[in-house]
């Protein structure tokens, strides 16, 4: 295609995707800033926003009071990642050998859920898990417990919630990933010697560790700043970053710390978001790189 | 996107007419039959927008909500939307029925000479529990440091009540603005926790009447609603004295329709209204007209009527300025701990 | 002779395509084996059913005498080098060629060692620490030959290895394969539908065609025996003509009249009565192409025909020529050729009947024209 042709359909391109730049400028970056901005503000004791400027609030994110909530955050969504990716890999790679038909099928299965409200779906949780619960209920009817343990307000409870709305989108890049692999390489796998567990270990999962990636980046970002699972399901000793967030803005009325706290979790968010993409383009570079230099 | 935006102002532009009045309010906080009476007599409409915190509801209308003519909020956050210049004064002359107001109540408000605000109902944060699964218990705060009810506890997600609770049991003042106690406040509440299954603020209605929970702290009005269906519900009122918190009436600045406000304040405090307005959402109506025409029933309900020495111990949480500090540190340790 | 590998009335379906049906094959230890036959006609099923990614639905396979039907691949003593190599993308030339010694638990001194002389072996020492994406064709094929055989398995099954690269590459590898074979010594089964590669590779052939086998034996019997029109057609050009047996002689072959040429002589003995509707095939260098005299003209085999067209290529020339209604390829070596033939030239076709296969026509195979069943100038001997 010559450059001079190539103009106004690059024109035409930018036209198209201003409406979707123009979305994501006044519904996502504005309100980023804003939250950055407001990081470097004093509260004032009506909870609103004094005049000036300062760095309190980001001295005050190293106050030792923010490390077990810190680390309990990274452990929960980090757990959450592993354990919708340990799920998730047998599930694609079942979806992807599936026949056709059946495929569409189990992909609308996992869609399902999505046409029910994320709130509702975790409240029908919370009824299955409560003490006159439909779980409950099923462990009294086995007699392997004197009384029925707690299911709810632990962090158990938050992980498993959390794993449930998480999965689908550790499965559908998975999917995406397992469907483009070239399954004769598990064949040759098995040819060589290895068995099933052992080609699935260490071929398809190096094959589809791109979608991998994405899987891993999707659930552990979502999960970082998860608010309602623990807010609904926790117990006291569930309590995430989110709802840290959620106690300064509201109840401290301390906007410009809420701020800062949100400000530094959308920095972490942020930076892994570079860090993946970076890998992801060095590996893709890569990869052009090495057909040019064949083709030369 | 723009489709949405038109659909949005249609909406917005429909629902804010002039024969409108909106209401800001908690849920299930005003007797439904008296609106409809309203809206008969007033040829009006009126549209209810609720909240669940004076804290979301400060929030809001902070962040620049507008339109609301009424708004129900608790006598805390009034003084400081009073400080922010966010009410209009009321006009007596339009109030013929402020003269049912208990007088008694009027005195440990701060705006006691109602300027800004009229009190609404008066209520506390008490303790609901299950009659069938809690024996020999104590009405005393100290029922949180049983470790025989197996984590199946709440206490509030609220830190001035929770703190407050902790420090009634101590015997100090739930205003204070002392270190000590409040450190003392923070250890006990610290010990509470180790038995409590959640900090909650909407689950325990449900979930003390379903059985999920043994032992619930709430809101009285709201616990009465409870026991009203579910008999195995019963309320303790804490001898340390409890927290007490009015809601007032309040017309906040730019109200479209100041007028009907003061209409609908004015139908609220009238005798037979609040009576049966009472006896609808389970929280007391500090109205005398009221009060008479009310069946003693209703009265002797222990959400509803605290005995006298401990309402003598109660008290009204204020707002403490710069000094809230000192809470959201306590809280944060407590969450903490 | 008990084959090394065999199979005994394998059959392996999908859904309604019967893949493989009802074979029955040995193969000797030791031996270059080939597939043979069109795309479809379950070649690379036949070899999934030896490597064990297929449970065939009837039938058995063995080796060396061990019932290995039911065996899943990673036990079978069986490598395969696959159609598309399938060389795993994230692991280098050396860790490709280490991944069945790294399975097996060898100890990293041993991989190490053997990985080399694999490296050595398929000459590609300097490119260990590529990647697949950067390798050629014929590089990828030596590495996806070098992973197999490192492995030392008792049969090397190789699926079209040849098929993704260009002549030159394919002669050359050609020559590898059977240098690796020699110094391998292992059973090879080698799947292709270039009749030239298995041609020049193999020990014996089987010819497939959907889902059984045409004919199997060595190369030099497929070519001049074929025992079928699909078989005569598929290995080699052929030149079909289609007639009736005039005369049987017993001691020399027998003589068909084919219409439009003439009579044909075979020196092929054959059981058939006269009177049947037979095929002669002739391959293109068994056509002779003579100044045409008036002295030879009348002798059996012989016709005068006219020159069509000459495609030269290269050591041979290929001509096409056409007498009445019907049209014959010949091949033969430039000098062969009548002095001054140009497009259009008059030429005498000369056949040579020591090379002219008779097959009855009965075996389902269309025949181009339908002459033989309203012929009415058959000739009975007397
Ligand atoms: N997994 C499968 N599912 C359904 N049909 C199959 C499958 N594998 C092979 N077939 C069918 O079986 C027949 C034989 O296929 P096979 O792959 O063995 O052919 P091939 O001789 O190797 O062909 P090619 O030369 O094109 O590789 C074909 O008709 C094919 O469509
Ligand atoms: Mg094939």
């Amino acid at each position: 295609m010559s450059a001079a042709k190539n103009i106004p359909s690059r024109r035409a391109e930018w036209l198209l995707t201003l409406p979707s730049l123009g979305w994501l400028a006044v519904f996502f970056v504005a309100p980023a800033l804003i939250v950055f901005l407001l990081a470097f503000k004093t509260a004032d004791a009506t909870g609103g926003v004094s005049a000036g400027w300062t760095l309190d609030n980001l001295r005050a994110l190293a106050d030792p009071q923010y490390r077990p909530i810190l680390w309990r955050t990274f452990w929960i969504s980090g757990t959450t990642t592993l354990i919708c990716l340990v799920i998730a890999l047998p599930v694609s790679f079942a979806m992807a050998r599936a026949a056709p038909r059946w495929r569409n099928f189990l992909l609308l299965l996992i869609i399902i859920p999505f046409w029910t409200n994320f709130l509702i779906r975790v409240f029908a949780w919370k009824t299955l898990l409560q003490s006159d619960g439909l779980v409950s209920q099923l462990l009294d009817a086995t007699r392997l417990f004197d009384e029925s343990p707690t299911l709810l307000y632990n962090s158990g409870a938050v992980l498993l919630i959390m794993v449930y709305t998480q999965l689908p989108f550790a499965i559908l890049p998975l999917y995406a990933a397992a469907e483009r692999f070239d399954f004769t390489l598990m064949d040759a796998a098995r040819d060589l010697g290895a068995s099933g567990f052992r080609a699935f270990r260490s071929v398809f999962i190096p094959g589809i560790s791109r979608g991998l990636g994405a899987a891993a980046l999707i659930v552990f970002v979502a999960t970082i700043g998860m608010y309602v699972v623990p807010d609904i399901v926790g117990g006291t000793d569930s309590e995430m970053i989110g709802n840290k967030i959620a106690q300064r803005a509201q109840g401290d009325r301390n906007l410009p710390l809420a701020s800062a706290l949100a400000a530094a979790l959308l920095f972490c968010v942020l930076l892994l978001l570079i860090l993946c993409s970076s890998a992801f383009r060095r590996s893709e570079k890569l990869d052009n790189a090495l057909k040019g230099e064949l083709q030369a | 996107m723009k489709q949405l935006l038109v659909l949005l102002t249609l909406f917005t532009t429909g629902a804010f007419a002039a024969d409108t009045l909106h209401v800001f309010t908690w849920a299930d906080y005003i007797n439904p039959d008296l609106v409809k009476q309203f809206e008969k007599k007033h040829q009006c409409k009126v549209a209810i927008d609720t909240f669940d915190s004076n804290e979301a509801m400060y929030a809001r209308l902070k962040a620049g909500a507008s339109g609301y003519d009424l708004i129900f909020p608790s006598s805390y956050i009034i003084t400081l939307m009073v400080q922010q210049d966010m009410l209009q004064p009321l006009d007596h002359a339009q109030l013929s029925n402020l003269k049912n107001v208990e007088f008694e109540v009027l005195g440990k408000l701060a705006d006691s000479a109602m300027k800004h605000s009229v009190p609404y109902t008066f209520g506390y944060a008490v303790i609901a529990y299950r009659k069938d699964k809690v024996k020999d218990i104590e009405p005393s705060w100290k029922t949180f440091a049983r470790t025989d009810l197996k984590k199946r506890v709440t206490l509030l997600n609220d830190m001035r009540e929770t703190i407050g609770a902790a420090l009634k049991s101590l015997g100090y003042s739930l205003n204070t603005r002392d270190d000590k106690q409040l450190a003392a406040a923070r250890d006990v509440l610290i010990a509470w926790k180790k038995n409590i299954a959640k900090f909650d603020n909407e689950g325990y209605k449900a979930g003390v009447d379903s059985g999920e929970f043994n032992l619930v702290h709430g809101y009285s009005g709201d616990l009465w609603q409870v026991m009203q269906t579910n008999k195995k519900v019963g309320v303790i009122i804490p001898n340390e004295g409890v927290s007490a918190s009015c809601d007032e009436m309040v017309i906040p600045k730019g109200a479209p329709n100041p007028a009907l406000a003061h209409q609908l304040i004015n139908f609220l405090l009238d005798g037979k209204a609040s009576a049966e307005n009472m006896q609808n959402i389970g929280y007391l109506c500090p109205n005398s007209a009221g009060l008479k025409l009310v069946e003693k029933e209703f009265l002797n309900n222990p959400a509803v009527t605290i005995p006298a020495d401990v309402k003598a111990k109660s008290e009204v949480i204020q707002d403490l300025g710069d000094d809230l500090k000192k809470y959201t540190k306590v809280w944060d340790e407590v969450k903490a701990g | 002779m008990p084959g090394f590998l065999s199979f005994e009335n394998v059959t392996k379906s999908f859904g309604a395509v019967r893949a493989v049906d009802d074979v029955s094959l040995d193969i000797a230890r030791g031996e270059v084996f080939s597939l043979l036959g069109p795309s479809g006609c379950g070649k690379t099923t036949l070899l999934r059913l030896a490597a064990g990614f297929e449970m065939p639905d009837s039938g058995r396979i063995l080796l060396d005498g061990h019932d290995i039907t039911h065996l899943p691949p990673e036990t079978r003593p069986v490598n395969t080098v696959f159609q598309n190599y399938a060389l795993f993308p994230h692991l280098s030339v050396a860790d490709n060629i280490a991944f069945g010694l790294r399975v097996a638990g060898r100890n990293k001194k041993d991989i190490a060692r053997e990985v080399d002389a694999m490296l050595d072996l398929v000459r590609l020492r300097s490119e260990a620490q590529r990647k697949p994406a950067q390798l050629s064709g014929g590089q990828k094929q030596r590495v996806a030959i070098a992973r197999a055989l490192v492995n030392k398995p008792q049969v090397l099954l190789l699926d079209e290895p040849l098929a993704a690269l260009d002549l030159k590459l394919r002669q050359h590898m050609l020559a590898e394969l059977r240098a690796i074979h020699e110094a391998a010594g292992i059973t090879f089964i080698y799947v292709t539908h270039d009749q030239t590669e298995a041609m020049g590779l193999s020990d014996r052939i089987a010819v497939m065609n959907a889902g059984h086998i045409e004919q199997l034996g060595p190369p030099a019997e497929i070519y001049d025996r074929p025992r079928s029109h699909f078989v005569a057609g598929f290995i080699g050009d052929a030149n079909f003509l289609q007639g009736t047996i005039s005369a049987i002689s017993s001691r020399s072959g027998c003589e068909i009249d084919v219409p439009d040429f003439g009579k044909v002589f075979s020196a092929e003995q054959m059981n058939l009565p006269v009177g049947t509707c037979v095929e002669a095939i002739i391959r293109p260098e068994a056509i002779q192409l003579l100044q045409p005299s008036p002295d030879v003209s009348t002798s059996t085999n012989t016709c005068d025909a006219v020159i069509d067209d000459i495609i030269p290529l290269g050591t041979l020339t290929r001509c096409i020529v056409r007498m009445n209604g019907i049209s014959l390829t010949a091949e033969l070596p430039r000098k062969m050729l009548p002095a001054g033939v140009a497009k259009g030239s008059r030429v005498l076709v000369r056949l040579d009947s020591a090379s002219v296969l008779i097959m009855p026509r009965n075996d389902g195979t269309p025949a181009a024209g339908n002459h033989c069943l309203d012929d009415d100038k058959s000739v009975v001997i007397p």
